[in-house]
């Protein structure tokens, strides 16, 4: 199938409100663009997941984003997922596929856990040479997603903006920015988040996440809960204003999650924001 | 450090054998407090995903060791069960797989009643039953009379549905043991119908005749006959089974 046009605001899909998104979807025209998909919590099944799955591909133009590549591991890549996810692409028309750039596997074992790498060039051209190997089998641009990590790993020898712009670089990879990462790390580490977004290369930025997160007593997790937060809409519209276009914008909101229509003041909000970055009060 | 020292370092601590504060001085010689804390963090997060593989489609098994033994044997348990049988299914519960039948055969669970291993493979036939993949032939009336693709039969050693489905105020602390039953045990069938919805159920002898009589490829009503059942009855319990989706084509 032809690549679909990704643009706007989207969402992900999530069971608790999968079946109302699908009932309303002719109504969302025009404020529910695109849905993201995590493909590992759909494409094993069958019976009354696959329908529902099925009929949101159908519904809405979107893109795999996946969460077990390991493109940082030295785990053999799962031909499995990588192929699985190429035929979705294809039957779909995603224009391309994400997943992190981290580590999920170590020693054979999947670990479902996003990981950090020592941010330093051996790993930049250990994951140029796996996505390489990636994208010519998926036959789909793969794009790779900024991640949080809550401890810099040892053998680091740069700065996680150097690393991140190192490595997509270096895989001729498109780069998923994701705005609430930026923020959580810078947080945790005490960087400077908007020269973080400064010294991303926007042209090759073909997605945003926006997302909510949680404060505990000595650190803050990158948890997917509750609404976007102001510190992040500020980083958002700074991202937007700096790509000088409305980049596609995915609400993540994964835990605890909210009927559908808090969802949507998100997206709704995500449409304003944007608008405001680019010089526009109306609706970009 | 290169990146492959890196991973033999950290790995252990990420599936768990090894803590954090001896995988932090392994990396770094001396490292800091805070690098200790979140590398304890990732433990724990990985620890959790394992968690969260046996404890969604397992949940009423976990209930049980949790009420027979002690939260503390459950994670021991997990422990050695992943030893055993690495995760490596990016479907985080297809890694659940090999549970029921590692609960009925290891040594490592001798201490553990035997109805907690049936308990779990009760539950994964659930777990299957809903998610396995659809298969286009059972949606074909046409074709040699077989049974629908998510069709399975256990017979267990105790009473487990009368067990699952009792208010929970009023369950006993073990389902009771029925090994002296007709047919060596208890019953259950399972499968998914025509609007995706997963049953299971105690199927009636006549049913238990149809997938007999199915399954052989024989006549339903000769083996009713055969069996000393009420042919009418058996016919009826056929059709129901087709309405149902478990008997399929042959017509």
């Amino acid at each position: 199938m032809r690549a679909q046009e990704i643009g706007g605001v989207g969402v992900g899909l999530r069971r608790p409100y999968a079946t109302e998104l699908l009932e309303r979807a002719e109504n969302l025209a025009g404020r529910v663009d695109w849905i993201e998909v995590t493909p590992e919590n759909w494409l094993r099944y069958g019976g009354a997941r696959r329908r529902l799955f099925e009929q949101a591909i159908e519904c809405f133009p979107g893109v795999p984003h996946s969460v077990s590549l390991s493109i940082g591991g030295t785990d053999d890549l799962d031909g499995t997922l990588i192929d699985a996810i190429g035929e979705l692409c294809d039957r779909w028309g995603a224009p391309w596929w994400s997943d992190h750039l981290c580590y999920s596997s170590v020693a054979g074992a999947q670990l479902h856990e996003l990981l950090p790498l020592p941010f330093n060039e051996e790993v930049i051209e250990h994951v140029a040479r796996r996505a390489e190997r990636v994208q010519a089998a998926c036959g789909v641009p793969l794009v790779l997603e900024n991640a949080t990590y809550y401890a810099a790993m040892p053998g680091g020898t740069m700065d996680e903006a150097s690393f991140l712009v190192g490595a997509v670089e270096s895989a001729d990879c498109g780069l998923l920015l994701d705005v609430n990462n930026v923020w959580v790390n810078s947080l945790n580490h005490g960087t400077d988040p908007e020269a973080f977004i400064d010294r991303m290369p926007m042209d090759r930025v073909l997605q945003i996440h926006v997302a909510g997160h949680t404060r505990f007593d000595h650190v803050v997790i990158d948890t997917h809960i509750g609404p976007v937060s102001e510190p992040v809409w500020r980083l958002y519209r700074r991202a937007i204003a700096r790509a000088g276009r409305f980049v596609p914008t995915l609400i993540e909101w994964d835990q605890d999650i909210p009927p559908l229509d808090r969802v949507l003041e998100e997206v709704d909000r995500a449409r304003i924001e944007a608008g405001r970055a680019l010089g526009s009060e109306e609706t970009p | 450090m290169t990146l492959a020292r890196f991973f033999d370092t950290i790995g252990p601590m990420l599936l768990g054998p090894a803590d954090a504060e001896t995988t932090a001085v392994a990396l770094l010689g001396e490292p800091s407090a805070l690098l200790t804390e979140r590398l304890a963090l990732y433990r724990r997060f990985c620890d959790l995903h394992r968690h969260g593989t046996l404890e969604g489609v397992f949940a009423e098994t976990h209930g049980a060791v949790v009420v027979t033994v002690s939260e503390a044997r459950w994670d021991k348990l997990l422990a050695v069960y992943f030893e055993a049988h690495v995760p490596t299914d990016w479907e985080l519960n297809g890694n659940g797989m090999r549970f029921p039948e590692f609960l009925a055969r290891s040594e490592d669970v001798a201490d553990l009643p035997r109805w907690i291993a049936e308990l779990a493979d009760l539950e994964w036939l659930e777990w299957q039953t809903h998610v396995s993949p659809d298969v286009p032939s059972d949606l074909s009336k046409v074709g040699p009379r077989r049974l629908g693709s998510t069709v399975a039969l256990r017979v267990y050693q105790h009473a487990l549905l009368e067990w699952l489905d009792a208010d929970t105020e009023e369950r006993p602390s073990a389902p009771r043991e029925c090994s002296e039953a007709a047919l060596g045990g208890a019953p259950v069938l399972f499968w998914r119908d025509g609007a995706l919805r997963m049953h299971r159920e105690t199927p009636a002898a006549e049913t238990l005749v149809v997938l007999q009589a199915v399954e052989l490829g024989r006549p339903t009503e000769a083996l009713a006959d055969a069996l000393g059942l009420d042919a009418a009855r058996v016919r009826a319990a056929e059709s129901e089974l087709r309405t149902c989706g478990v008997v399929i084509g042959g017509t």
